[in-house]
């Protein structure tokens, strides 16, 4: 043996050892971070790995766990959407947000391509096709975790999950048994949280909680206050029952808040509402009968006379079964009512008619068929019928590759559409605005293709493509040659295209990093024959970059610190400078029941800004500090 | 040393690899986490715990089929507020306070020696149909490429455990047969 390949066996020996240590060290360390029902799905007679629970899904799903909420420090549902690195984040006031996956945040400062879901109910108004997060106030504490996926979600999810679809589904009531308080006062937010639950016989669990919040006023250039500053106050239950083959959950909730900010804001107001939901699980053979219905009222009053009621009903089925030993599938149906009534404000824009009822009907089929062992084809379709257009039909296939039991490539193309909104078809505003009677769905048919696998038994890593091509995008047009009346119409098309990266690394037992990056192009252009007046940039001003880096350490003493870096591209128009921010948590596990934190969020300047709707005055994003108490009493 | 750590980093990979692949160390390091993830959705009577940081004594009875992974599993874990300590044990020792036991089936009749040894008494007892057929209050099974169990919930009844819903509901098969009313 030569002496330099001795060297190396030696180094070997001494190395491997605590490699190998950790290794099993690491491991147990993920599997203790799963749930039970996690650990019930993981595949162990075939080699297999931490997120296996994942692993097949052929779609870029990126999972927000509690574990990472808790230690981000975020304190509202927006801000724990930045921890995905596959959506697109930006704060326009004290509780508005442009969210969106895939870019098409538009310049009004909402995104009418994503759905959003809370444990089943869609919360996306169809005033807009948007999501008012001010309202969806969850208790933080209570989310089991957040699903997020990037790409288009028609078949399963329906209209409106167009460019993305998240998922937030909280947590069994038998998971969060006694009483916990949550305190948190900040520079800028202040929030009190208290939550208690327990058994309710030997099957069935309960739990009801109580929040109440004041959202800080953001800054103006120079350091004014916005005067957006806005208090909340939100209470709510959820029951479980588990028998034999049955699962039934009722969960809802209620909040009020309301702007205390100078009345000039337009935009600021109150807000009311409450939802109900009920859902029934039942395993039928080897399959699973999954039953749901919810009703949701919101009502937002504006300081300018506007006055916006919404309900929602809803009831859909859904049955998963196999088919032989090589076919999966999945079928059902839904109907929703939305009923809403809009009151215009002295001199603010209405809607005609004021009131509207709209029905949308669906059913649905996929079909998941497993080629050979590592060769899995799923395709399916949705047809839905809604009040504006009609039918509409959302097909989906996909394919996925187990290339090793430790890699998955995947590739789909699917077709998804956004249909019609309230403000798309029925908005009128005296002599400026016309509505936009022949407004059709957009439309989008989207290429995908990804990987997802273990690089090394630490590093975790996915990487997923798109190319997505729109046809029929919202325009805003002259109705004539005198310009005014505006109409809405759809004459832009395009296509769009970009990289989602993220992995994770457990550098150590202690020791995890995490990080992602999206990049986006969009090439928007309209079609011959239109008279639109804003251009293509009304579409979406959406970063061309975005990444994120996360530290995550678990010291002795039970002190954890955590570090997350930020960076977004510049914003064109209007423009926005790209900026780099940081926040950074340290929390101390006193005892079993309490755990104190110190939580800077945006520290790396005074403020900065990350969004501008022309109708409100920008506000500014300033640095802050909070310290929070977490007691389990 | 730069041209030499190119081989040995290579040579780490593939040692590392297949340690980390290893089936039968991923299923028992799965069914660690479960042993001592158990004990959150089990009430014990009261009494059971001399004091609220009191400990939870996690007891493994006969050959440890864990090989260490059940302590890195319960390392710095708690069951509510008290913290776990692991006890291995040769066989079931008389007073040994185990809140839960499990048990390897590495000698059939010890096994089911120590199972009768706490019947009665507020002891959650786990066992592995892969070392033998002899069945605890919880009894692990593979199905469908994963771990799973069988609840035997009037087992639990007699031991004055109480069994959430949840982990009922998690089972593959549970075992209601409540034992006949004393009257």
């Amino acid at each position: 043996m030569s002496p330099r390949l001795a060297a190396a066996a030696l180094l070997l020996a001494v190395l491997a050892a605590p490699l190998a240590a950790q290794t099993q060290l690491a491991q147990a360390d993920d599997l203790n971070r799963l749930s039970i029902e996690e650990l019930a799905q993981i595949k162990v007679t075939s080699v297999s790995k931490i997120a296996e629970p994942l692993s097949e899904a052929a779609t870029a799903v990126f999972v927000i766990t509690q574990d990472a909420i808790r230690r981000s420090g975020a304190n509202s549902i927006p801000e724990v959407l930045r921890l995905a690195p596959n959506l697109q984040v930006a704060r326009l006031d004290a509780n508005n947000y442009a969210i969106t996956a895939r870019g098409f945040n538009q310049s009004s400062g909402t995104a009418n391509k994503l759905l959003v879901l809370i444990d089943g109910r869609a919360i996306y108004s169809p005033l807009f096709s948007g999501t008012f997060w001010d309202a969806q106030r969850t208790f933080i504490d209570d989310i089991d975790r957040i699903e997020v996926i990037s790409g288009s979600g028609g078949t399963l999810w329906g209209a409106n999950a167009v460019n993305g679809v998240i998922n937030i589904i909280t947590k069994d009531s038998s998971a969060t048994r006694g009483a916990m308080v949550d305190a948190r006062a900040g520079t800028l937010d202040r929030r009190l949280g208290v939550r208690d639950g327990g058994s309710l016989g030997s099957h069935a669990s309960f739990r009801a909680y109580g929040l109440g919040l004041t959202q800080g006023a953001l800054e103006r250039i120079g350091g004014a206050s916005a005067g957006d500053a806005w208090n909340l106050i939100q209470g709510g239950f959820r029951s479980d029952w588990h028998q034999a083959a049955d699962a039934i959950t009722l969960q809802g909730d209620v909040y009020r808040g309301t702007g205390i900010g100078r009345p000039a804001v337009l935009s600021s107001g109150s807000i009311s509402g409450g939802n109900i939901s009920a859902s029934w699980d039942r395993k039928v053979g080897d399959g699973s009968l999954h039953t749901q219905m919810y009703a949701d009222n919101t009502d937002r009053t504006l300081v300018s006379g506007i006055d916006a009621r919404v309900n929602q009903y809803s009831l859909e089925t859904q049955y998963d079964f196999s088919l032989g030993t090589t076919q999966k599938l999945v079928t059902g149906g839904g109907y929703r009512i939305t009923d809403d009534r809009f009151k215009a404000g002295p001199a603010t824009a209405f809607l005609s008619p004021a009131s509207r009822t709209l029905r949308f009907a669906n059913v649905f089929v996929q079909d998941s068929v497993a080629l050979s062992d590592e060769l899995k084809l799923a395709a399916g379709i949705k047809l839905e019928n809604n009040t504006y257009t009609g039918l509409e039909f959302m097909p989906d296939l996909r394919l996925a590759w187990n290339a090793s039991p430790r890699t998955l490539l995947w590739t789909a193309v699917s077709r998804a559409v956004r249909t019609p909104s309230r403000f798309d078809t029925d908005l009128f505003n005296g002599v400026l605005f016309a509505g936009g009677p022949d407004f059709r769905s957009e439309d989008l048919i989207a290429y995908e293709t990804g990987y997802r696998g273990l690089l090394l038994p630490s590093f975790s890593l996915s990487v997923s493509a798109f190319y997505n091509s729109y046809d029929h995008l919202r325009t805003v047009e002259a109705s004539g040659p005198a310009v005014f009346p505006l109409m809405v119409r759809n004459n832009m098309r395009g296509d769009s295209r970009g990289l989602e990266i993220w992995g994770s690394f457990a550098a150590r037992g202690w020791w995890h990093l995490s990080g992602g990056l999206s990049t986006l192009q969009k090439d928007l252009r309209l079609v011959p024959g239109n008279r639109d007046v804003f251009g293509v940039a009304f579409a979406g001003n959406d970063p061309r970059y975005q990444g994120q880096l996360r530290s995550s350490m678990d010291l002795p003493r039970d002190i954890t610190v955590d570090v997350a870096l930020r960076k977004v591209g510049r914003l064109r128009s209007p423009a926005i400078e790209s900026y780099l921010e940081a926040d950074a948590r340290i929390a101390w596990g006193a005892t079993e029941k309490l755990e104190l934190s110190v939580d800077g969020e945006n520290l790396l300047h005074a403020r900065h800004e990350e969004f501008v709707n022309p109708s409100i005055p920008a506000g500014e994003v300033p640095r802050s500090f909070t310290l929070a108490v977490h007691w389990k009493p | 040393m730069g041209r030499l750590f190119r081989p040995v980093t290579f040579a780490l990979l593939l040692v590392a690899l297949p340690a980390y692949a290893g089936d039968r160390s991923l299923e028992y390091a799965v069914k660690a986490a479960f042993l001592y993830k158990f004990a959150s959705f089990v009430d014990w009577p009261p009494g059971s715990f001399e004091t609220e940081s009191s400990p939870f004594v996690l007891c493994v009875v006969g050959a440890d089929p864990f090989g260490g992974r059940i302590r890195s599993a319960a390392n710095g874990q708690t069951v509510g507020s008290h913290p776990i300590i692991l006890r291995q044990l040769a066989k079931e020792e008389p007073r040994s306070n185990c809140h839960a036991m499990f048990v390897s089936g590495s000698d059939g009749k010890s096994a089911s020696e120590a199972l009768n040894s706490v019947r009665g008494t507020p002891t959650l007892t786990v066992t592995d149909s892969a070392l033998g057929p002899t069945a605890g209050i919880i009894h692990f099974v593979i199905a469908d490429d994963r771990v799973t169990f069988d609840i035997d919930n009037a087992a639990a009844a007699r031991n004055h455990l109480v069994i959430s819903s949840k982990l009922l509901a998690l089972a593959r098969r549970v075992n209601t047969a409540r034992p006949a009313a004393v009257p």
